[in-house]
């Protein structure tokens, strides 16, 4: 049985996984800002 | 021998460049900050006090390894966008250790290893099995990643197999060895720093030489079957992956190493920021194979599909931001499972069951030993050149039958130790037969549904609850 998924949701998925590493590039520097300003890193 | 690897993208001078490079690089970081490590405890877990930043960034390093940048393109190749998606299921591992690592910390403050838990709340006989399996599954995980950075230096530049896959290795041995986890953690955050750009990158230029219309387009009129929502494989393989996923994450001691490496209060938080930050990872790694029919690719080998993209679609550039992407990945994973696992036969198997002793000298002196051992051996399998999925999937049903076995004797006092002992046997086995019979994506789920029932079973006649004091008294 084939059921398409719709072209909208793959590049929705295709997108949306960019961004999401993208910020995570943003996440894990503010993260280590915050750490080492309050001289938390380890 | 594939037309990529006849022709590489790079020039071999080039790729030992990179080589040289970063190896230096890594290896001078490890050096410099493994001085931290005074004592024993510095060494093997980096003075159990790592923050947020570096707590979240190590987590997600590790478990993007060489397999999620090579293999996710070889899922998505072969199973379409579930199979992008089956991979990225593999977060949830990370998710839900989250809540395991607090209460890890909280029945074993001072524990070291996986091992540890194992121990002291099932007793030796599913102690050693447990460290059987785990000790199996991390020397796969190792020699997987090992043969894809090999494999992956020969395609993109042309560097022999051995010598590239050497390189690797020595790198990661040298630089674990002079810094412990010190020196692991704090690569592993530069490292998760360049893996993501790096994805991000190839995604969005592979995205400015077609779109995903045509992508759409081409799969829809060639293969039709990359789209299909009912695709039953990959629909298996998405659920398959998850319990793979779960199984890696609770059992392996590169995990409860970092659970107990980060402070209490961060571990917890730190494990589900790397779950985020792990999910799309696997498809913005991935997807690009979906359009190499788009870019009229011919793909001879599905694993190295992921380079053989880039560098076609991107040129040199391209390949040497794949290079340099997978060179981090290897290393953030290599130097995390040498650590674990050094660290798991140091503890368990040379201070636990041997009675090795002695000052924090000698202990370091052995754990040194342990890893240039493991590296050798690493190495050995490595030039077997073994096929990855074959790999990887084998220790899939080992390590989904201690899934509830781990998660039962964390929560449940009715968790017994026979039934942890014969779910990890007939979990195991059942699964492998799985594997052979009926393929390696039923493996782990059969395990694992094996593994549980043998403990729900064998939970229905304990008459006795576990006291969770005696894992406390005894770990004091």
């Amino acid at each position: 049985m084939h059921l398409p998924i719709p072209a909208f949701i793959v590049t929705l998925i295709v997108y949306g996984s960019l961004l999401g590493v993208s910020l995570g590039v943003i996440v894990l520097l503010r993260m280590f800002w915050k750490d080492w300003k309050k001289g938390e890193l380890w | 021998m594939s037309e990529a690897d006849a022709n590489p993208i790079l020039n071999p001078t080039i790729g030992w460049v990179l080589l040289l490079l970063f190896g230096a690089a890594w290896i001078g970081l490890g050096i410099y900050w493994g001085r931290r490590a005074k004592s024993f405890d510095g060494f093997m877990l980096a003075g159990r006090n790592v923050g947020m930043a570096l707590g979240s960034a190590t987590a997600m390093a590790t478990w993007v390894t060489s397999n999620t940048v090579m293999l996710a393109p070889v899922f998505a190749l072969e199973k379409g966008v579930w199979g992008m998606l089956a991979y990225s299921t593999a977060s949830f591992g990370l998710l839900l250790f989250a809540p395991l690592s607090a209460r890890i910390r909280q029945l074993i403050p001072k524990g070291y290893t996986s091992g540890d838990f194992m121990r002291l709340r099932y007793g030796k006989l599913a102690w050693v099995l447990f460290l059987l399996i785990t000790v199996v599954y991390s020397l796969a995980w190792l020699v997987s990643m090992g043969t894809a950075g090999g494999k992956l230096l020969q395609t993109l530049s042309g560097i022999p197999y051995v010598n590239g896959m050497s390189m690797i290795l020595f790198v990661c041995v040298v630089y674990t060895l002079f810094g412990g986890l010190y020196a692991v953690i704090g690569t592993d955050f530069i490292q998760s720093i360049i893996i993501l750009i790096g994805v991000v990158l190839v995604g969005r230029l592979v995205l400015l030489k077609t779109d995903m219309a045509e992508v759409y387009q081409s799969m829809e009129r060639h293969q039709p079957s990359l789209i299909n929502a009912l695709m039953p494989v990959a629909l298996l393989s998405l659920f398959n992956n998850m319990f793979f996923g779960f199984g890696e994450v609770f059992h392996n001691n590169v995990w409860w190493s970092r659970a107990y490496a980060m402070r209490k209060d961060v571990a917890p938080k730190a494990f589900f920021v790397s779950g985020l930050l792990w999910f799309p990872i696997p498809i913005a790694a991935g997807f690009i194979a979906l359009s190499a029919s788009a870019l009229g690719i011919n793909v001879i080998d599905p694993n190295t599909v992921g380079p053989l993209v880039a560098s076609s679609v991107l040129g040199k550039s391209g390949a040497i931001l794949v290079f340099v992407v997978v060179f981090c990945s290897l290393a953030s994973s290599i130097d995390s499972l040498l650590a674990a696992t050094s660290d798991l036969l140091v503890e368990d198997v040379g201070r636990k069951m041997l009675g090795v002793g002695g000052s924090e000298d000698q202990l370091r002196t052995f754990s040194k030993l342990v890893i240039c051992g493991l590296g050798m051996l690493t190495w050995i399998l490595c030039a077997r050149e073994m096929n990855l999925l074959e790999i990887l999937f084998l220790s899939g049903p080992l390590v989904a039958s201690a899934i509830w076995p781990v998660l039962g004797g964390l929560y449940w006092e009715k968790a017994s130790s026979a039934g942890a002992v014969l779910a990890m046997i007939t979990g195991s086995v059942v699964g492998l037969v799985a594997y052979y019979k009926l393929g390696w994506y039923t493996a782990s789920l059969i395990s694992a549904a094996v593994s549980m029932v043998v403990m729900l079973v064998f939970a229905s006649f304990q008459r006795q609850a576990f006291d969770w004091e005696t894992i406390s008294k005894a770990s004091n």
